[in-house]
């Protein structure tokens, strides 16, 4: 594995011009080593001539380059910081199908103006992806988008760091015509009053310090006005909530006064979006219901309607069959070029079923190629074992394993005995579901304990089976396993 | 003696560049993804890691002084570079953000913007909110975001001491609201430095900020970086003796690795190392130069073991005044603390970055250290320990005795000269540091310590790791380095010594020593010319061709055209494919040389001759680039005026006619290759490159 070598000199080019301003352009470099390169630029133009025909396009040329650093002589509007470089055999691999998928978006995005063309792997290892760095969720935001055309509020659920922040902001950028979408992030607002403040702000434009001060003389009046006034105007209102669990757990100590705080502001929501016209959308990673019955006490039954009939919108892995096209994308991006044998070795242990993980690998990986130059297969086996010891990206899985313990007898050892058939099949391999419910059989109610099992770790059922989405929760967990620590 | 290097925030950009080693592929990572998210819908922020002294504000330095010098960057940022005590007064987002637009004022002021800075700084000056009211949050990035906006840019945010602002947030939804801005705010980026190993807030998936930012960890520099970094030291203090002192070859590379280690490879170490070693004045500047640093740090360190509970307060006491590392039943001994109930506390410590494992994983027989060495020393001095433990143990190792007396008299000689008391103090406490540094040289330890750390060599095989690593990174200086130090090992005329002495000419050409690269080569020739043996035989066919390449960057061609007919008047008989094709690659570069010299109707036959020749080589790689400069052949042949054929068309014009003839997806390739060698086109004589030549050719081929 090595990083891209951007200083090779020559190869071919397809740049777009914007007909209206010239000085407006995008272009995608595939730089040229040696004779060895041939085949892949025919294959490559032959991809990029068919996704432009499904495109319709016809406005981008090629262009041979001698001499990179003599861009001008191809067009001298030709706009060097906008121009993408791939080398040709990072895609020597790829069939003329598959490469039609790959690069038709980022001639897609070329065309659009777009400067990035590809993810990277550190575009967004934190904070929330956005743009190009949000990844294969198309399924899981049509799906969304179903169920609010249906009539329903969400509760988007998943572990922390599995993008549910991404998720919501890229719903909201993908409500369809008619429909206005409105994004709060309560990690930001403290207080009911602060979160009525903020609604206003947004309904009316006043200053935040003046929606203060009408908070103040009684913000659940101005919570319900706020949410009237935004979906005035739109067919219908979608209000995204971030963190609404934090906001909640942020309310008076004790369970008592807690729970009236957490009714009070629910019941303020529920008012405010009983307008069928409006919907609501919060992501958690700790359940609403499981928070206000474990540790406010309140029980389904008590709570307003809108939040007795939120619906659980789970957050699996990744697209299991989409993936190895992301990880290519994203190598692209990062200009990560694996040699032929080092591809077996990432489709063996690296993968984007649960992105956080492999984008921080990835990124460490970029970043010690550059510093310390290319690694073979040894090199990167070691690398990835040192990540693996090092990480936290996988804590959240096993915290989730230790209130289990508590809740139900032996569900802890069952479970880890789940986990460990998984991890131990073939990589990609389902285990039949009988072997799976066979190491639950001791457990009181196995049924929801699978059930919890498929929700909360990356575990999809597959072909009559059950296996692991994730090639690097799979090998971390066999680490455990090796290292006999306890998970 | 005030180094202008010392203090990154005073040194100006030019200082900081020249000073930078070692640091490079990380600053260009920085400048690259800030070139990305200049454009980027997301905003990932950054956290630079690594202990005192490893350059941590130095880069950030060059980073502020980058963007206002990169035209691309200087348009899409505004630098915000916090002074190195801010953090510490932080205690909630909007103040922080408050003091970001107060330095912005200051920014505005010293990029001339007086208008802009007045009607920012008087904005600031009507706000009333208190500190952690939201009014005050949403007043100030409202300012923030005007200022960003109206200049189009987004405002970097170069702030150090992370871990001490996190610290100031003593609620979680504080850190929550910091979250929230780092996640929502697209007009700021923050690039900030912290010296903690380990720092709860950004490792425990249970805090807010748990992976948040994308780190990066700057690691010692290398022995060889430590060099580097001293010979700058020497040449901008113009110090030239001291640049000799420490260098790449025999005495003074054995220096180098011994100021490596004992410096750990940390810059700042290595400053003082510097300071010391310009004599006593400097030693006695160093001396007040260090208790400067060690106060400067007060500030911070007492906040740190403020936090602390009492028990764990005595832990962190009893470790830092120890002389060695502890197990966890000599804490318990030095604390006084029961053993048993140490286990958590030091996991705590551990947890928290104060302390550090060195041996083991926690258990019994576990080795503890302070993690902050700083702080160790720190610690020690305000306990009243004159000596400062470093600094005595650098001259302990690095002096012979004998050194250590005459400097010290030196001190005391000038210690007495000076009346005023203050003077005579310092010089006082810098032969303090003298004396016990004497002391430990003359121990059975020192001296142990001292023949141990002088007398390791550096091994064959240490060598061969070093040309590995230097031929994969293409660090061509370090590579000739490495080969002399290898050819002074070997005796005799082995093949090794003739594949060390290509690779040696090699690199030497690729830093453009021709002249030496070509001397090189001639060697390697003179000693491995007669041995028949195919593998020989293919490098000297193959350093033949490389001195015909070098001399022809040197713009002597006749002779470069020589040294081909050289290679096929010895070689052109072996049919061995290693040895021809290096045979057809010297007439390949004969004929792109007499293209150059405008000699095109040779040059075409030149290149003919590597056709007829290639033809016969048995590599099937090979010959799909003979294949390829077939049609270059025909169509160059075309485009040759026929003898006695009367035509308008020039030979640009039939060379075009002749592409016609080519399949199209070759075209390109074919025109490129031909019209080098017809028309000398990529260059006069003088500046020929041929290897720039050989590389655009074979790019065209594809």
């Amino acid at each position: 594995m090595r990083v891209r070598d951007e200083r090779l000199r020559s190869g071919r080019l397809v740049a777009w011009f914007d007909p209206g301003d010239r000085r407006r352009n995008g272009s995608l470099l595939f730089l040229a080593r040696g004779a060895d390169d041939i085949e892949p630029l025919t294959r490559i133009a032959k991809a990029c001539q068919h996704a432009l025909e499904a495109q319709g396009r016809t406005d981008l040329d090629w262009h041979a380059v001698a001499d990179v650093g003599q861009l001008a002589s191809v067009d001298p509007a030709l706009d060097p910081s906008r121009v993408a470089r791939i080398e040709a055999a990072e895609l020597a691999m790829l069939s003329v199908d598959e490469l039609e998928g790959l690069l038709g978006p980022a001639l897609s995005r070329l065309t659009s103006g777009e400067v990035q063309l590809f993810p990277a792997a550190g575009g967004a290892v934190g904070s929330p992806a956005e743009g190009i760095q949000f990844l294969g969720r198309d399924r899981e935001i049509g799906r969304a988008l179903d169920r609010l055309a249906a009539g329903h509020s969400l509760e988007i659920l998943a572990p922390r760091r599995s993008g549910k922040s991404s998720l919501l902001r890229r719903l909201n950028k993908s409500l369809p015509k008619g429909w206005r979408g409105i994004f709060v992030n309560l990690e930001k607002e403290f207080t009911p009053e602060d979160l009525a403040a903020r609604l206003w702000v947004l309904a009316a434009g006043e200053p935040y310090r003046a929606a203060q001060r009408r908070a103040d003389q009684g913000w659940e009046a101005l919570l319900g006005t706020a949410v009237e006034r935004l979906a005035v105007g739109s067919e219908q209102l979608v209000l995204l909530l971030d963190e609404l669990v934090f906001f909640l757990q942020n309310q008076t100590p004790g369970e008592e006064e807690g729970a009236l705080a957490a009714l009070a502001i629910l019941g303020a929501l529920d008012r405010a979006c009983d307008d069928p016209r409006v919907r609501l959308v919060t992501a958690n990673s700790l359940p609403l219901g499981e928070y206000l019955h474990e540790m406010l006490g309140l029980r389904r039954g008590q709570l307003p309607q809108l939040f007795r009939s939120l619906e659980a919108f789970r957050l699996p892995p990744l697209d299991p069959h989409a993936p190895d096209r992301e990880l290519r994308r994203v190598l692209l991006g990062t200009g990560l070029v694996p040699e032929a044998n080092e591809v077996d070795w990432l489709n063996e242990n690296v993968d984007l079923a649960l992105p956080y993980p492999a984008l921080r690998f990835l990124d460490f990986l970029a970043s010690h190629l550059r510093s310390r130059g290319p690694a073979e297969e040894e090199e990167l086996e070691r690398l990835l074992e040192g990540f693996l010891r090092r990480t936290d990206a996988f804590a959240e899985f096993d915290s989730n394993l230790r209130p289990r313990r508590l809740k139900q007898a032996g569900a802890l050892r069952a479970l880890r005995s789940c986990l460990d058939l998984l991890a131990e099949a073939k990589a990609g391999a389902a285990v039949p579901r009988g072997e799976i419910e066979s190491c639950l059989q001791d457990v009181e109610r196995p049924g929801e304990l699978f059930a919890w099992l498929l929700e909360s770790f990356p575990v999809v059922e597959r072909e009559g089976g059950v296996a692991l989405a994730s090639r690097l929760f799979r090998r971390w967990w066999r680490r455990q396993l090796e290292e006999g620590t306890e998970s | 003696m005030n180094y202008p290097f010392y203090n990154p925030r005073e040194a100006g950009g030019p200082t900081l560049e020249a000073m930078l080693v070692g640091r490079g592929p990380l600053l260009e990572e920085i400048l690259e993804d800030l070139r990305r998210q200049a454009t980027s819908a997301s905003r990932q922020h950054w956290l630079l890691r690594g202990p005192r002294g490893i350059g941590k504000t130095h880069l950030i330095g060059v980073v502020y002084h980058r963007i206002r010098q990169e035209q691309e960057l200087e348009d899409a940022y505004l630098p915000v570079w916090l002074a190195e005590m801010e953090a510490y007064t932080v205690y909630s987002t909007a103040v922080l953000l408050l003091e970001v637009a107060r330095r912005l004022v200051e920014e505005l002021r010293l990029a001339g913007d007086n208008d802009g800075a007045g009607v920012l700084a008087e904005a600031l000056g009507g706000l009333e909110a208190a500190g952690d009211d939201p009014a005050l949050f949403e007043d100030v990035i409202s300012l923030l975001q005007g200022e960003a906006r109206r200049r189009g840019k987004v405002l970097l945010v170069l702030m150090e001491n992370l871990d001490a602002m996190l610290a100031g947030f003593r609620s979680r939804p504080e850190a929550r609201r910091f979250r929230a801005l780092l996640s929502e705010e697209k007009d700021l980026l923050f690039l900030s430095t912290t010296p903690t190993r380990y720092l709860r807030q950004l490792s425990d998936p249970k805090e807010p900020l748990y992976g948040h930012l994308k780190e990066r960890t700057l690691e010692p520099l290398t022995e060889k970086e430590v060099g580097e970094l001293f010979g700058r030291f020497a040449e901008v203090t113009g110090q030239r003796h001291l640049e000799r002192a420490v260098g790449a070859k025999g005495e003074s590379r054995l220096r180098r690795r011994v100021l490596h280690r004992l410096t750990g490879g940390n810059p700042r170490a290595l400053v003082m190392a510097f300071s010391v070693l310009s004599g006593a004045s400097g030693l006695r500047s160093m001396v007040e130069e260090i208790a400067a640093l060690l106060d400067a740090q007060t500030a911070y360190f007492e906040a740190r073991l403020a936090r602390l509970a009492p028990r764990e307060r005595a832990i962190v006491a009893a470790m830092a005044l120890a002389p060695t590392n502890l197990t966890r039943q000599e804490i318990a001994r030095a604390t006084r603390l029961p053993e048993r109930s140490l286990s958590t506390q030091i996991k705590r410590l551990v947890a928290e970055g104060h302390l550090g494992q060195t041996v083991g994983e926690g258990g019994k027989g576990t080795i503890y250290e302070v993690s902050d060495g700083l702080f160790r020393v720190w610690f020690q001095y305000r306990k009243g320990r004159k000596t400062l433990e470093p600094l005595v143990r650098f001259l302990a190792l690095w002096y012979a005795p004998e050194e250590l007396e005459r400097i010290h008299s030196e001190l005391e000689h000038a210690g007495t000269e000076r009346c005023s008391p203050l003077e005579a103090s310092r010089f006082e406490t810098a032969g303090l540091q003298v004396e016990e540094a004497l002391r430990f040289a003359r121990s059975e330890e020192g001296l142990a310590e001292r023949e141990r750390l002088w007398l390791e060599d550096s091994s064959m095989e240490n060598l061969a790791s070093r040309f590995i690593a230097a031929k994969k990174a293409q660090q061509h200086a370090e590579l000739v380095e490495v080969c002399e130090e290898m050819l002074n090992r070997f005796e005799g005329e082995k093949p090794a010594v003739a594949a060390i002495l290509y690779e040696k000419g090699h690199s030497l050409g690729a830093l453009e020593h021709n002249d030496e690269a070509i001397t090189v080569y001639d060697e390697l020739i003179a000693h491995f010319g007669g041995c028949q043996t195919p593998a020989l035989a293919a490098l000297v066919a193959t350093a033949l061709g490389s001195k015909s390449l070098n001399l022809g960057y040197l713009g002597r061609c006749d002779d470069a055209i020589a040294v081909c007919d050289e290679v096929v008047t010895r070689y052109g008989d072996r049919r061995e494919p290693t040895v021809a094709k290096q045979v057809a690659r010297a007439l390949f570069i004969k004929s792109v040389i007499l293209g150059s010299v405008k000699k095109p109707r040779e040059a075409v036959g030149a290149f003919r001759g590597f056709i007829t020749y290639g033809e016969a080589v048995d590599d099937p790689e090979f010959q799909k680039i003979v294949s390829l400069n077939r049609h270059v052949l025909a169509a160059m042949e075309a485009a040759q005026p026929r003898r006695g054929a009367r035509s308008k068309k020039g030979p640009a014009a039939r060379l075009r006619e002749a592409l016609g003839r080519i399949p199209p997806e070759l075209r390109d390739a074919v025109h490129g290759i031909a019209q080098l060698i017809l028309f000398g086109r990529l260059g006069r004589p003088a500046r020929f490159r041929p290897d720039q030549a050989a590389a655009a050719v074979q790019a065209r081929q594809t």
